[in-house]
């Protein structure tokens, strides 16, 4: 793992938050969130069960080789890893009246960006070294 | 002879008062490593008296969404955090079942008697 690699880790867990949701071997919590994604127009799990948080929410995916599986979301609006770490950076967007409490601007420097994107382009292939630990929400 | 009528009351009251509290109960299930738990222990099924209350304690660092849809109780308590808790009262009698927005793996069933 590159030293950038390391240094996103660590921003993954720590200021981005990531592991609220992305958490364990795989990098899901199995939970159910809307992410505030600007193309979304699916109201999602809410059609199976109609409880306004689901209102929009989707499965949270695994990031296990998360750069080989490009375009990003269910809606597929994401080219690259940048585009993704944008999003989460700006907070997301508030849809259908529901967004998820964890989802807030991140504030992220440039570098900080660049670290989270080498993290996730870390997790491809055999790499099975890291876990993300199941993170408390900070509120 | 008022004063005694007086007493007689505030004894009546006193009386009624706590036999509400006990034909009430009160219990505590907790959302704890995203599962439901009693007394500290995983608890799938319960079986409660038509009139008692369930509080529902988030006791994990993340958000949990306890719901159920079933007949005799329909409820949604939203989203809320850590040490936070909400309370339902089961007043019919039947099974409900509780669930949990979020995380689609937590389940239990309460049976009102
Ligand atoms: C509130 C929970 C939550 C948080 C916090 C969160 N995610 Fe996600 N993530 C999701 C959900 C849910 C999806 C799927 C959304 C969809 O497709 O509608 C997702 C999708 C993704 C995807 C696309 C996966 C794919 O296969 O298309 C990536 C990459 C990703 N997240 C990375 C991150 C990063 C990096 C962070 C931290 C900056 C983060 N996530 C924070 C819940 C979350
Ligand atoms: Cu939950």
């Amino acid at each position: 793992m590159s030293d950038s690699a390391k240094r996103g880790f660590k921003v993954f867990t720590g200021k981005a938050r990531c592991a609220i949701c992305h958490s364990g071997f795989n990098f899901t919590d199995n939970g159910f969130h809307n992410i505030g994604l600007p193309e979304n127009k699916d109201e999602g799990r809410y059609a199976i069960k109609p409880i306004k948080v689901m209102k929009g929410a989707f499965k949270t995916p695994t990031l296990r080789d998360i750069a080989l599986t490009a375009p990003y979301m269910h809606t597929g609006e994401f080219a690259t890893l940048e585009e993704v770490v944008e999003h989460y950076n700006s907070g997301g967007k508030k849809s259908m009246g529901n967004l998820d409490p964890n989802m807030r601007p991140l504030k992220l420097s440039k570098k900080q960006k660049a670290d989270l994107v080498a993290f996730l382009r870390s997790l491809t292939g055999d790499f099975r070294e890291v876990t993300a630990p199941e993170l408390p929400v900070n509120n | 002879m008022q004063i005694h009528t007086i007493q007689k009351l505030i004894v009546a009251c006193l009386f009624a008062i706590v036999s509400l509290g006990i034909s009430a109960a009160e219990y505590t299930v907790e959302q704890q490593s995203k599962q439901f738990v009693k007394d500290g222990k995983l608890v799938e099924k319960m079986t409660v008296n038509a009139g008692d209350t369930i509080h529902f304690k988030n006791q994990d660092p993340w958000f949990h969404n306890v719901f159920s849809l079933s007949d005799v109780k329909t409820f949604d308590l939203g989203s809320y955090p850590k040490g936070e808790s909400k309370a339902v009262v089961f007043d019919k009698a039947g099974m409900a079942e509780v669930e949990c927005a979020i995380h689609p793996q937590m389940f239990m069933e309460i049976e009102v008697k």
